[in-house]
């Protein structure tokens, strides 16, 4: 059963079920359930949504942004760890605690 | 071949743009990359079409030459619609909740499913609005549902029953503004009359939005449903439910006798032929089928013309749609009905169409004579 978390590389992320998605070039457009608006992930963030296509822990995510990034590693893992928070946050992904 | 010069001309262009990813087709892109007014011309084009996956799609694995700023726009305008088509698959759960909770099966018609079951990206093909289709006997039930939740229905019914006796359906708007097309059968008239409802809602096929399973039609009757689309909805034959059929072709899924039977059935085998006649001339199939033979081979007959003309005629209007369905209905009691919902209607309905019963025999004895050939 999912559970809301504080995103931390000790748990597991995977896409909801109820998301709404479509996959564009280089972009993901994204709505969930009870939401208005749809979002939109381009770039790093969208690589991320393929990720999280199964389980998927922090520090995987965190690897999805690639290497060559012009952020220091400690501004990437933060960049995720609110990514993953607001996409848990709209009910995009569940959290689970890492197996 | 065609070159770039050819742009603003040649609808050959966007034509190719809609067949981007079919196997048989012979339609070209350009070589090169367009001027800016030539690209001008092609997004207005895509986006009357609602052909933004396509061509999106096409910029992407680089079989249409655009600049940078091009590509910017095509992946912009592509986000755009597929934002749209989220809003309305979140629009297409929360009625198919209600309906269940009020009892009524549905079935979702045209955009979301095709989207999902027939191609290969759903992000391929666009859509404005949601389709759904529920049995004749509970026709009243879902629209009561839904208006119950603040979907407000467009323009009532002529007279009571009318709906689920003699109707295509019903036009609602969501709360969100999104709009609801809630199907009896697939069209207005004599085509739309003689469709047998029993059978278009024996065979399902289900898919997924959100983690929730829906039901589409069969594959048979999706394909029927795009022919009435194609041949008998607007003037000129929009492009993507053309593309439907060219796509569900290319997945050599269908079993064209089962088509053949149910179109025979429902008396539009001359709604199948010219819809195929106009998908292998849009997109330029090469391929030469047993389907496409006969297609191309179907001679109707005067009476199949005849209901024809009451849909894409010069002078084709809901009331020619509407006279011409009394030959499909079956049993004078009923022929009987139906004329009288149409010729006298209630005032409610007048009311709300901003017009008298007085006018609306005068336009309508105006428009038999117009499609007997006395005016």
């Amino acid at each position: 059963m999912a559970q809301h978390l504080t995103p931390t590389t000790h748990h597991h992320y995977t896409r909801s079920s109820s998301a709404l998605w479509r996959r564009t070039n280089d972009a993901v457009v994204l709505l969930g359930a009870g939401d208005r608006e749809p979002i939109t992930l381009t770039g790093p963030a969208a690589r991320i949504w393929d990720v999280l296509a199964g389980p998927t822990g922090w520090r995987e995510a965190c690897d999805a942004l690639g290497f060559g990034h012009s952020n220091s590693e400690a501004a990437r893992a933060q960049e995720v760890a609110q990514l993953l928070d607001e996409l848990e946050r709209r009910g995009l992904v569940d959290a689970y605690p890492a197996p | 071949v065609t070159t770039p010069h050819d742009w603003l001309t040649d609808p050959k262009v966007v034509l190719a743009v809609a067949g981007h990813g079919l196997t048989a087709t012979a339609t070209t892109l350009p070589d090169g990359p367009p001027d800016d007014g030539e690209w001008a011309e092609l997004v207005r084009h895509v986006v009357s079409e609602r052909l933004e996956g396509h061509l999106a799609s096409a910029v992407a694995d680089g079989s249409l030459p655009a600049s940078d700023s091009q590509a910017a726009e095509a992946f912009a305008r592509h986000i755009e619609v597929m934002a749209l088509a989220l809003a309305l698959e979140s629009t297409l759960l929360e009625a198919a909740d209600l309906l269940a909770s009020a009892g009524v099966e549905c079935r979702v018609l045209k955009g979301s499913a095709a989207a999902h079951l027939d191609y290969p990206d759903p992000s391929l093909r666009a859509f404005g609005d949601v389709d759904l289709l529920v049995r004749s006997d509970a026709f009243d039930a879902a629209g009561a549902a839904l208006e119950a939740a603040d979907f407000r229905r467009r323009t009532p019914q002529p007279r009571a029953g009318f709906d689920r006796r003699f109707g295509k359906g019903a036009v609602l708007t969501a709360p969100n503004g999104l709009q609801i097309d809630l199907h009896r059968t697939f069209v207005a008239g004599p085509f739309g009359i003689a469709v047998d409802l029993d059978e278009l809602w024996r065979r399902s096929v289900p898919f997924a939005v959100g983690g929730r399973q829906l039901e589409a039609l069969g594959a048979e009757e999706r394909f029927l449903n795009a022919c009435y689309h194609v041949v008998l909805g607007d003037v000129p034959p929009k492009l993507v439910p053309q593309r439907d059929i060219a796509q569900m072709l290319q997945n050599r899924t269908l079993d064209f006798d089962r088509v053949r039977t149910l179109s025979a059935h429902w008396q539009s085998d001359v709604v199948v032929a010219y819809a195929l006649r106009m998908v292998w001339d849009t997109f330029a199939l090469g391929d030469v089928t047993a389907i496409s033979e006969w297609a191309r081979s179907y001679r109707p007959s005067s009476r199949e013309l005849g209901y024809l003309a009451a849909y894409t005629g010069p002078h084709s209007t809901y009331v020619t749609k509407s006279l011409a369905g009394v030959r499909t209905i079956h049993g004078v009691r009923l022929k009987v009905a139906y004329l009288i919902a149409l010729g006298l209607p209630s005032r409610r309905y007048l009311r709300e169409r901003g017009t008298t019963a007085t006018a609306r025999w005068k336009q309508g004895l105006d428009e038999a004579a117009v499609s007997r050939g006395d005016g």
